[in-house]
């Protein structure tokens, strides 16, 4: 694991130290990127006299298996920071696909899936049955969404009509 | 007046809110469970994958929603979703039936997230709050399970002879539960005056099949619908030409249910408090 600061400089407990913590918590099903980069941390709250932070969580599509192995993993990273820690899921300010980094989307692409196109907070459906896909090996918008599921809850399969290659599409929502 | 969580719930509305929201959410688990039996024997990989994936979705809905009744009547949504006696469930009778063949699977699929979809798109103006934002995650969500069941409707009806006729099959099987979809909720009226339910279930019938009733005429399927014109001016109206099977929000189930409520509480049943 990658050395994270425990303390500030001035020997205190401040958000951006748990920020940091944060950024080294990865994704479960998609390793290469953490639950910061994800978007999916809502608030952070801490209070440094009773030693204890707590963490609002938004999970990315609601029926995530992942989500309570997130809640563990985070628990423990913070543990080295503060002796209490909560980690509580909330559904205000739902995920959308928009809130991935764009350091996320790069990951993606790195790794063969291709990052989603903006959807903003219109209606899904127009904006899926108008907008192209892009490939992620040869660029090509020559696509067809195959199966909107995939391995995980929010991968989809794809196809490039252009260099004939099936890709990974990170589901836009 | 808005309710901004449970604890702003006052006494007199706390039973009918608890059974509306175990309506929302037993449809979804229901249908879920049957579906996720799809697993390892669907037609291709591909629905394998699909099947398990929606099947996760709407299992996923359920718990988002009893995580708000268990906030109301202070328990867990393990206890909401298990420890139940058959007329505790408030599913309709739609979801509750056996997942038949492939046709009738889809052919269900598709009444249901249809109607799925009018209910969401009506309840975002709801009352209570924990609901509206329950439905902000799950209705975008559930957007992919209709493209979907959509494009299997469509295949299904322009496939072969032989696909075109197991559709037609199933759906003759299903129009009398696919009427009860919209059966009114229990205590409706109170639901209504609270703004928790912010349309009549009659009304959103009506828009339901003026969105379903076009594409079953264009498909040439089975379509048990007359529609009739009151007035000059006034929009069409649909009426139904067989009667709706009704019962299952007021907690009566027909005989697939007590098989499946038999398979899905034995874990619960036979150690009170499991984890897992």
């Amino acid at each position: 694991m990658s050395e994270t600061r425990t303390r500030t400089n001035d020997g205190s407990l401040d958000e951006q130290l748990v920020w940091e913590a944060l950024q080294t918590v990865p994704d479960p099903e998609l390793p290469a990127i953490s639950v910061v980069d994800m978007g999916i941390i809502r608030r952070i709250d801490i209070d440094e006299a009773s030693s204890s932070i707590r963490v609002v969580i938004t999970p990315t599509f609601s029926g995530c298996p992942a989500l309570s192995q997130i809640q563990t993993s985070i628990a423990e990273k913070l543990r080295s920071l503060a002796k209490d820690v909560e980690v509580a899921v909330t559904m205000q300010q739902p995920w959308t696909s928009d809130m991935l980094s764009a350091s996320a989307r790069q990951k993606l692409s790195k790794v063969g899936i291709a990052p989603p196109p903006h959807v903003g907070r219109g209606p899904l459906l127009p904006m899926l049955t108008q907008h192209p896909l892009t490939c992620p090996h040869c660029g090509s918008q020559q696509t067809m969404l195959e199966n909107p599921f995939g391995p995980t809850p929010c991968r989809a399969i794809a196809y490039c009509q252009h260099c004939h290659q099936p890709f990974e599409q990170f589901k836009p929502i | 007046m808005e309710f901004s969580d449970a604890s702003m719930v006052p006494p007199d509305l706390q039973q009918p809110l608890s059974n509306f929201l175990l309506s929302l959410a037993d449809d979804e688990f229901i249908l879920g469970y049957w579906d996720s039996e799809w697993t390892g024997v669907a037609p291709t990989l591909e629905e394998d994958v699909a099947c398990s994936s929606i099947a996760q979705d709407e299992i996923g809905h359920a718990r988002l929603l009893y995580q708000e009744v268990a906030a109301l009547t202070g328990s867990t949504p393990d206890q909401v979703a298990y420890d139940r006696t058959l007329s505790e469930y408030r599913q309709v009778q739609l979801v509750e039936r056996r997942r038949g063949n492939w046709a009738f699977t889809c052919a269900r699929r598709y009444l249901y997230e249809t109607a799925d979809q009018v209910r969401l798109a009506s309840l975002t103006t709801s009352t209570y709050r924990p609901l509206v934002e329950a439905i902000g995650k799950i209705e975008r969500e559930e957007v992919y399970h209709q493209m979907h069941s959509t494009a299997w409707l469509n295949r299904l009806a322009n496939g072969t002879p032989t696909a075109y006729q197991l559709l037609t099959e199933a759906l003759r099987q299903l129009w009398p539960d696919a009427l009860g979809i919209f059966e009114p909720f229990e205590n409706e009226d109170v639901l209504l005056r609270a703004g928790i339910l912010p349309v009549p279930s009659a009304v959103l019938e009506q828009r339901w099949l003026g969105d379903i009733v076009p594409v079953f005429e264009r498909l040439r399927l089975p379509l048990p619908i007359k529609k009739e014109s009151p007035a000059v001016d006034s929009p069409a109206l649909y009426i139904p030409t067989i009667v709706a099977r009704t019962g299952g929000r007021r907690g009566q189930h027909s005989a697939d249910f007590t098989d499946l409520w038999n398979q899905m509480t034995m874990v619960s049943r036979m150690e009170p408090g499991a984890s897992w």
